[in-house]
Formats: structure tokens, C-alpha cells, sequence
């Protein structure tokens, strides 16, 4: 016997409230990160003061954003030969 | 990619707007391909299924205005104001990922419906059959959205059924 179809909870519910906070958040602290890094590195800072200001490893940061960084700008890429 | 995508048969219309899909996901910086921006790409065409999304009033215009107040709401919900987009502005990834609700989309649409009409037929519905598939979310970011927005999503599905 097939158990009844649950009903769907309501998508704009106090539960679904809070699950799409962590959605939005999620979304926002990735946009973020990405505008963050960014204007620091085209500041002057480099790769390993990016990584100790997020308090992650030197190669974490690079790895995630230096490819999105080398489209950036030449400048980018010389300082941080 | 989605399953769908490595479908030989896929159709090409549905195809060009997947594409652009990736471009609506990397205008608004997101990591991911997600079915609100399947969404959006689809408001944008002037096929049956954007002329039904304009009916509801989800032209393009419209469908970005109620996802950006989905997102507003749903960080207010953490206590969070929404921040300025000049402060989020960055270089874009040039390759968002497939996620998991563009796939989820996909499955649920049920492209063979159709698959009796000849092959000009199908390319046309195939559109509005994507946007059923993500239409038939009950719960997430689109859902939320559209409930948000006044749409009422069953009515907007049947609408498609006679387009």
C-alpha cells in the first residue's frame, strides 16, 4: 500500500522562511566574496593578505578566484606573478 | 550539464534558451544555473510560453522584480537588509555550474507529451513544457517568488496547457 501524497508544506511558511535565509545568505556571502576580494586585490593587497584576512590558505583563495581575477585586468596579473 | 542537454534530440529552441539561461546566471554573479534563471530567460522570448508568463505579469521585468523581492524577504527573515548591488559588483565567473533546481526542472518537465506532433511542433512546446518543469516546484526560490508576486502557479500551468 503507497502511503498518502504528503501535502506540500507552504512555501512561504515560518519553516521555508528560515531554509531560504540560508539560500540568500549563501547567495549574498559568495556575491560578496567575489566583489570583496576583488577590490582588495585591485587595491594592492596580495593573494596571502586576501587569505589571512578571510582566514583561509594562500592556494584556497587563489584557487577560487584567480581565474575570475585574471579576466579582471593586466595589472592584476603582473603584480601577482 | 543536465541530463537534458546531452539529449542528441534536444530541441533547438529549448537549447538557445538554455543557453541564455547561463548568461542570465553570470549577470547576476550567481555560482550556479538555477530554474529562476531558466526563468528569466524564458520571460524573455515572445514564443507562447513568455507571451503566457506576460499575461501573469512576468515579462522579464516582472519576473526579476519578484525574485529580487524573494531574496529581500527571505534575508530580512535572518535580520539582514538587502546589500547595494555597487558593492557586490565583480568580475563574473565565466562558467556557473549546472545546479541542482535547473537539473531538478528538467526532469519534471515532461518533454513527451508532445512527442506524437511533428518535430516543428515539439521545438515550439518545447519551451512551455520546460517552464512547466519548473513551474511544478512546490518549495524554493521560484515558488516563493511567484506566491510572493500574487501568480497563481496553477492557473499559470493550466494557461500553458492551452497555449
Amino acid at each position: 500500500m503507497t502511503p498518502p501524497k504528503q501535502q506540500s508544506p507552504d512555501p512561504t511558511g515560518v519553516e521555508a522562511d528560515d531554509l531560504a535565509a540560508v539560500v540568500a545568505l549563501r547567495e549574498l556571502a559568495d556575491r560578496l566574496e567575489d566583489a570583496a576580494v576583488e577590490r582588495a586585490m585591485r587595491a594592492g593587497w596580495s593573494w596571502t593578505q586576501v587569505a589571512e584576512a578571510l582566514g583561509v590558505t594562500r592556494q584556497a583563495v587563489h584557487k577560487k578566484h584567480h581565474r575570475r581575477l585574471e579576466l579582471a585586468g593586466i595589472e592584476l596579473r603582473r603584480r601577482n606573478a | 550539464m543536465p541530463d537534458r542537454l546531452d539529449d542528441d534530440a534536444l530541441d533547438a529552441t529549448l537549447k538557445e534558451v538554455i543557453i541564455s539561461s547561463i548568461d542570465e546566471a553570470i549577470r547576476r554573479g550567481a555560482a550556479s544555473v538555477e530554474a529562476e534563471h531558466l526563468l528569466l530567460a524564458i520571460s524573455a522570448g515572445h514564443d507562447a510560453a513568455g507571451r503566457t508568463l506576460a499575461e501573469f505579469g512576468l515579462d522579464h521585468d516582472g519576473v526579476e522584480a519578484a525574485l529580487r523581492g524573494e531574496r529581500e524577504r527571505s534575508l530580512r527573515a535572518a535580520g539582514i537588509e538587502p546589500v547595494a548591488e555597487d558593492r557586490l559588483a565583480a568580475t563574473r565567473q565565466s562558467r556557473p555550474a549546472w545546479g541542482a533546481t535547473v537539473r531538478e526542472a528538467l526532469r519534471r518537465a515532461d518533454f513527451k507529451t508532445h512527442r506524437k506532433r511533428g518535430r516543428a511542433e515539439r521545438e515550439r512546446l518545447a519551451v512551455g513544457d520546460a517552464l512547466v518543469g519548473i513551474l511544478r516546484a512546490d518549495l524554493g526560490t521560484v515558488p516563493r517568488a511567484l506566491a510572493y508576486a500574487g501568480v497563481d502557479r496553477a492557473a499559470l500551468i493550466d494557461a500553458l496547457g492551452r497555449a
